[in-house]
């Protein structure tokens, strides 16, 4: 029996960021959202429920959520657990029953059977793997099913399947792990990083050996230090953030994106006239520089879309690449001194009299030298506005006289 | 060199002085024992020259506190002073009006106007409305080296003081001429006279060496001639405004940058033997010019990895223009380095580091800011092969001088290509050059380089 009214109360509970995701088992195809927005939040088949679930499978107060008080999780809120109201057919917690009138704890991902309902438990809060927050779709895409019926606990949606799209969008893992295989491949690079630096500055022996570990550890050191005052700041903005995940997500970016790094560093290009190696070195310092703001950027965001990040990254690298170079057209202080590529291997044949002759170079200085004289042009014309009429008058005689 | 036949004119001239000129020429060629003798000369000239040696100021009014000071001395009676130009400088570039230089004579002081200056010489003419009681006669000549000459002027804004030391000769730098002297001279003395025994003078004070003891200069009375010659001491002045003297600076600066340029250009050129060339490592490099002050230097790295050879020349001398502002003066630098037990990627490493060790603008930024006599750089890059088929990457930036619209200010730096273990890096600036010697003076210095395995 479907009751064809809906209401919604304005009830709301701080810090509780919790959704169900409903499917009836008989149709697993379509699925609803339900934000729990208060505790104690009521299921069941009478209409005095925040959630009614109108089958005979249901009891007519089935289960209830609660708030474990005292207890709180390694995301920082309360522990959300799931009551036995003595229901007929008893709640199953991943296959697991709830002993009637017990109260089980609940995780993110812990799926909850009651009748015909399969209910998931997401919490908003929680990082999983791809280091994103489950969101609920826009009021605007909620269109209202008869089966379902809320009462005084916010609204509820229905996406026509999308819950593939949800679901692949979120996987609830075990968020207290940190994956050290990743770890160990980035502390890897490091240290070779480390090693090529030290052998560049032909340091390579006792004193180098040294040198190259205290480098490793100051390296590592910094990196640990980054991680944690961005996780302090993501605290103090975001109200809870974990760091471990962070560690723990943020390593397989950083690794990629390092591993290009050092390769790049390894070639000792620099810029030079030459378009396949600008093109080459914009990839990798691009590869990076946009690893590195995806990473960061799904951790401040994660409600954000990856798609709109990786594209917001590439055009930030993209548009302050382009910035600086403009930047450097109009305040320039000196150009790159770096040696090309090109110089470090003599047996380069091109470089002859008649291909780069020395005069060659008298137009760019006089290209230069008209740059200079439009500057010379602006700051007179600048100084004139403020110039007062000079009363200064210099007592030179012009008459010339002999010798 | 003593110049006997001025002595004999001076003889014919002036009969009644032979005796005791002669009996003071006497006096000072016996050296020995020479303190007493010194004493009572110094004294001698203290009293006569003194008299026409003033101190020269500059400040907001005659009553405010001195801003900048220095000496002059009258030249002609009339009113006429020499000084040197930096002293009376921030005057001829103060655009608001804001100060004037005065003549300090006693407790009363006397508006100073500019009326001829040479940029080139550091020396300058001003007139004071005041009727003088003598002048100081000038000698345009050479002293023997070793003469007794003495300075006067105020040194540290003491009181007038007289110093005494040796003439040592004349010194060319380029356009630039010094007496080279040992006269203890000091700050506020600039512009004041060095006389010889005679209380003639052959010199304006002008610089002292910094670090060194007593190695002092002045500038060639005959350079004072010759500005004095351009005005007509006799009649009243016509007045001209600031403009006039920019364009006077600038063709004075634009005469320094040519004839450095043309000293540059032709060395060697009239010799009768071949001029000496630089080589360092097995670089040879080009003929350059007696005037300037080169030194080498040839290190080796710690754990002897590589080694840098240095052979680096400057002038001496430049023309002042504003207070930390020269001009007309330049560098040349030429550094190799030579791998000794560096693989071939770390020697490379290492000549990267040398060439951005050192930026071509050190502090260019921040001094364009606060400074407007210069315009922003421009920078360029550029790959060049010498006919002597040396590739060189040659980095140059250009600022102009604004006030000076034909003067810019270059500065460049060029990496050879590797040639065996070796690379060359060639660093030069030249500040006040002009428009159609920048490219003359970055070619000149890369063009005749050879490499000899």
């Amino acid at each position: 029996m479907a009751t064809d009214t809906l209401s919604m109360a304005t009830l709301t509970t701080e810090n509780l960021t919790i959704a169900l995701k409903i499917t009836d088992i008989r149709d697993s195809k379509n699925c609803y959202f339900i934000k729990v927005t208060k505790v104690p939040f009521s299921i069941g088949r009478s209409i005095e429920n925040d959630l009614i679930l109108d089958h005979t499978s249901m009891s007519l107060h089935h289960a209830q959520l609660e708030i474990l008080p005292g207890e709180v999780v390694s995301t920082g809120h309360a522990v959300v657990a799931i009551k036995d109201l003595d229901a007929l057919n008893g709640i199953w917690v991943n296959g697991k029953m709830v002993g009637k009138g017990e109260t089980v704890k609940l995780l993110a991902g812990d799926k909850i059977r009651l009748g015909i309902y399969l209910l998931e438990f997401y919490d908003e809060n929680t990082l999983y793997e791809e280091t994103v927050r489950f969101k609920l779709p826009e009021e605007r895409d909620l269109h209202y099913e008869q089966n379902y019926n809320v009462n005084g606990s916010g609204w509820m949606s229905q996406v026509p399947n999308s819950c593939l799209h949800y679901l692949s969008f979120f996987e609830p893992r075990n968020i207290d792990k940190v994956n050290w295989t990743w770890l160990g491949v980035y502390l890897l690079f490091l240290a070779l990083a480390c090693l090529v630096n030290t052998y560049l500055h032909a340091q390579l022996d006792e004193d180098g050996i040294r040198q190259m570990i205290l480098n490793f550890f100051l390296l590592c050191l910094s990196f640990f230090c980054g991680g944690l005052s961005l996780s302090l700041i993501a605290k103090i903005i975001k109200g809870r953030f974990d760091y471990f995940t962070l560690i723990h997500n943020g390593f397989k970016v950083l690794v990629i994106g390092d591993a290009v790094m050092f390769l790049a560093s390894l070639s000792l290009i620099n810029i030079t006239s030459e378009p396949l190696i600008i093109v080459l070195t914009l990839l990798f310092n691009g590869v990076i520089v946009i690893s590195v703001l995806y990473t960061y950027g799904r951790i401040f965001f994660p409600l954000v879309r990856r798609s709109s990040i990786i594209v917001f990254s590439t055009l930030l690298f993209v548009f302050s690449n382009i910035g600086y170079e403009t930047y450097q057209k109009f305040n320039y202080d000196d150009k790159s001194y770096s040696l090309n590529f090109n110089y470090f291997f003599p047996w380069r044949s091109n470089y002859t009299e008649d291909k780069y002759p020395l005069v060659a170079m008298k137009n760019k200085v006089n290209e230069n030298l008209d740059k200079v004289d439009k500057y010379r042009k602006v700051m007179i014309e600048k100084k004139l506005k403020y110039v007062k009429s000079s009363n200064r008058k210099y007592n030179i005689q012009n008459q010339v006289q002999g010798n | 060199m003593v110049n006997l036949f001025n002595l004999f004119k001076f003889i014919k001239q002036n009969g009644l002085c032979i005796l005791l000129c002669f009996f003071m020429m006497a006096m000072v060629t016996v050296r020995a024992d020479s303190t007493s003798t010194a004493g009572t000369e110094g004294a001698a000239l203290f009293k006569r020259i003194s008299a026409h040696v003033f101190q020269i100021k500059t400040a907001k009014s005659a009553d405010a506190p001195k801003s900048s000071y220095g000496t002059g001395f009258v030249v002609n009676r009339r009113g006429y002073l020499i000084t040197n130009y930096h002293v009376i400088a921030s005057i001829v570039h103060d655009e608001d009006n804001n100060y004037k230089a005065f003549l300090v004579d006693g407790q009363k002081n006397f508006e100073a106007k500019v009326v001829a200056f040479s940029a080139i010489h550091d020396i300058a003419l001003i007139k004071v409305d005041k009727i003088f009681d003598g002048e100081l006669s000038l000698y345009p000549q050479e002293l023997p080296v070793g003469s007794d000459i003495y300075s006067l002027g105020l040194p540290e804004d003491l009181r007038m003081a007289i110093v005494n030391g040796n003439y040592n000769g004349v010194v060319r730098d380029g356009v630039y001429e010094r007496i080279f002297m040992t006269t203890p001279i000091n700050a506020g003395m600039s512009g004041g006279p060095t006389v010889d025994g005679k209380g003639r003078v052959v010199g304006v004070n002008v610089s002292y060496q910094i670090g060194a003891l007593n190695i002092t200069f002045s500038v060639p009375i005959k350079h004072a001639l010759s500005i004095m010659s351009t005005v007509n001491m006799l009649s009243g002045g016509q007045e001209q405004n600031l403009q006039y003297a920019y364009s006077v600076i600038e063709k004075q600066l634009e005469q320094i940058q040519n004839s450095l340029m043309q000293g540059i250009l032709h060395v060697g050129a009239g010799a009768g033997t071949a001029k000496e060339i630089p080589v360092i490592a097995k670089w040879r490099l080009i003929p350059l010019s007696d005037t300037l002050k080169c030194w080498g230097k040839n290190i080796t790295s710690e754990k002897k990895q590589f080694q840098t050879i240095g052979h680096y020349c400057y002038l001496k001398n430049a023309a002042f223009l504003e207070v930390g502002n020269y001009s007309g003066t330049f560098e040349i630098h030429y550094e190799a380095l030579e791998n000794i037990s560096l693989s071939t990627l770390q020697f490379y490493h290492q000549v990267d580091e040398v060439l951005n060790k050192t930026e071509i603008l050190e502090n260019a930024y921040l001094s364009f800011l606060k400074d407007d006599s210069l315009t922003k750089y421009a920078c360029d890059e550029n790959l060049v092969v010498t006919k002597t088929g040396i590739p060189f990457r040659v980095n140059f930036c250009l600022s102009g001088l604004v006030k000076y619209k034909n003067l810019y200010k270059l500065k460049f730096k060029a990496v050879s290509l590797r040639k065996g273990n070796s690379y060359l890096i060639v660093r030069g600036n030249f500040d006040g050059i002009g428009r159609e010697n920048v490219f003359r003076f970055m070619e000149h210095h890369l063009a005749g380089i050879e490499y000899k395995e």
